[in-house]
């Protein structure tokens, strides 16, 4: 076998080596002359090694099994009479692998001209940034109610109206609290952090009032809330749960 | 407070919110905002697309999502005003596993190994870094390893609107072009490996 005069190529793993060998001998992947392919491989990692390069493990496997692959040619047809082709398995991963790399120059043709196109990060949302309180001072939210009610000419009207009659009392729908905390939750997923006074404000009766009141201390203490200090009022922010490690 | 936008305005709406979030931002997310459908509001994207023909930027409308991002002919005078030197080259083994993702994906790391014929943990990483692949799930298998595939950005810097815009990989086998360019029975899918 003559010399075969590669410079050195660096190779990204033993498949490539392979690839390389196979375009160069012209032969056709699914009809490699193992002992011929081999021997070049060897000498490609006896040159590495005469070159003192570090030579993968992988490489070495891939010597062996091209050895294995040789001497299971070499047995009798009989012997292997219903065993599939024993280059076939290698075949199938070379194949495979070109097409990886045929797809890694398309794509890199792609990239060449598109990866111009700049994209800027994220702004970081103004209520993001603000300090979270520590531990979630509740007379916070009882300072805020205050202040909210005082603004609020529709609030303090429901809340300091006329003692109600007992028929009235019970006439009147009471909110349930759990409908409330379900609403909260579901403002905040869909429109992100939202102030107390957002909450309070479609507050109907005095029953709407307290329930979100109470809706709003029940997800602080299970921490499915917090509260931060916005510019004008406190803003309540969903907590992030991991629900998005459930795959597809 | 969605209420005081007109119909009209929605399309200059939508354009603030992606100026101002950057990333790409999901149709089913503005639609929340509008309370549109997710498919109004990508034909109105599409129209909005169209009118950057001759601006520095444009607007990618990718299957479920939507983003602004500059022209990829104005990359050289951005980088000169930023003063970014480097050129983003991504190496021979980053594109390999990048490929390898994006045409099977979502894939292990341990499939890309092993179509590579070589450890591609590195790579991986780097991607990772580079925010062309994320996290997608884990398979259940023992072990319970991550499953990478792309995402936006991949699509973006490859000039891609969905994966589905891939371009079709024909291998051939041998010199003497035989014409068929795939083994039968060689399809390597995500359901196979499951």
């Amino acid at each position: 076998m003559e010399q075969l005069n590669f410079k050195l190529e660096i190779y990204e793993g033993p498949l490539d080596l392979l690839l390389s060998l196979i375009s160069k001998n012209k032969i056709d992947i699914y009809d490699i002359p193992i002992a011929v392919i081999l021997e070049q491989y060897l000498g490609y990692l006896e040159e590495m090694r005469r070159l003192d390069m570090e030579i993968a493990g992988e490489f070495i496997t891939m010597a062996a099994e091209l050895m294995l692959i040789k001497s299971k040619m070499m047995l009798p047809k009989s012997v292997i009479e219903e065993e599939e082709d024993p280059r076939a398995r290698l075949a199938a991963a070379l194949i495979e692998y070109k097409r990886a790399k045929e797809a890694a120059k398309l794509l890199s043709d792609n990239y060449e001209i598109y990866a111009g196109r700049l994209a800027k990060p994220a702004d970081e949302s103004p209520y993001e940034s603000l300090p979270e309180l520590k531990d979630q001072d509740v007379s916070l939210l009882e300072e805020a109610f205050v202040r909210i009610v005082e603004r609020s000419k529709k609030l303090r009207s429901i809340l300091t109206s006329p003692e109600q009659t007992l028929e009235n009392l019970l006439r009147r729908r009471v909110t349930p609290i759990p409908e409330k905390i379900f609403g909260i939750i579901r403002r905040l997923y869909r429109f992100g952090d939202t102030s107390f006074e957002e909450i309070l404000k479609d507050s109907k009766t005095r029953s709407d009032i307290i329930a979100s009141f109470v809706a709003v201390l029940e997800l602080l203490k299970v921490r499915r809330i917090t509260i931060v200090e916005g510019r004008e009022e406190l803003i309540l922010h969903l907590e992030k749960r991991s629900v998005a490690e459930n795959g597809e | 407070m969605e209420n005081d936008i007109k119909i009209s305005d929605i399309g200059r709406a939508i354009e603030a919110i992606l100026f101002a979030t950057g990333d790409a931002v999901t149709y089913d997310k503005l639609a929340s905002v509008f309370s549109l459908s997710p498919s109004q509001i990508k034909a109105v994207a599409r129209d909005l697309a169209d009118g950057y023909s001759d601006r520095g930027i444009e607007l990618l409308c990718y299957d479920k999502s939507c983003q602004l991002c500059t022209k990829k002919e104005f990359e050289e005078p951005i980088k000169e005003a930023l003063g970014i030197h480097k050129n983003g080259a991504l190496s021979k083994s980053c594109l390999e596993t990048l490929a390898i993702i994006a045409y099977n994906q979502p894939v292990t790391r341990s499939y890309v190994d092993e179509v590579r014929g070589v450890d591609s943990s590195y790579a991986v990483g780097v991607l990772l870094t580079r925010e062309l692949i994320y996290v997608s799930g884990k398979l259940d298998v023992p072990g319970k390893p991550n499953l990478y595939s792309t995402n936006e950005n991949f699509l973006r810097v490859f000039g891609l609107n969905s994966i589905r815009d891939l371009p079709e990989v024909s291998v051939l086998t041998g010199e003497q072009e035989t014409g068929q360019a795939e083994p039968p029975g060689e399809e390597h899918s995500v359901a196979e490996k499951k």
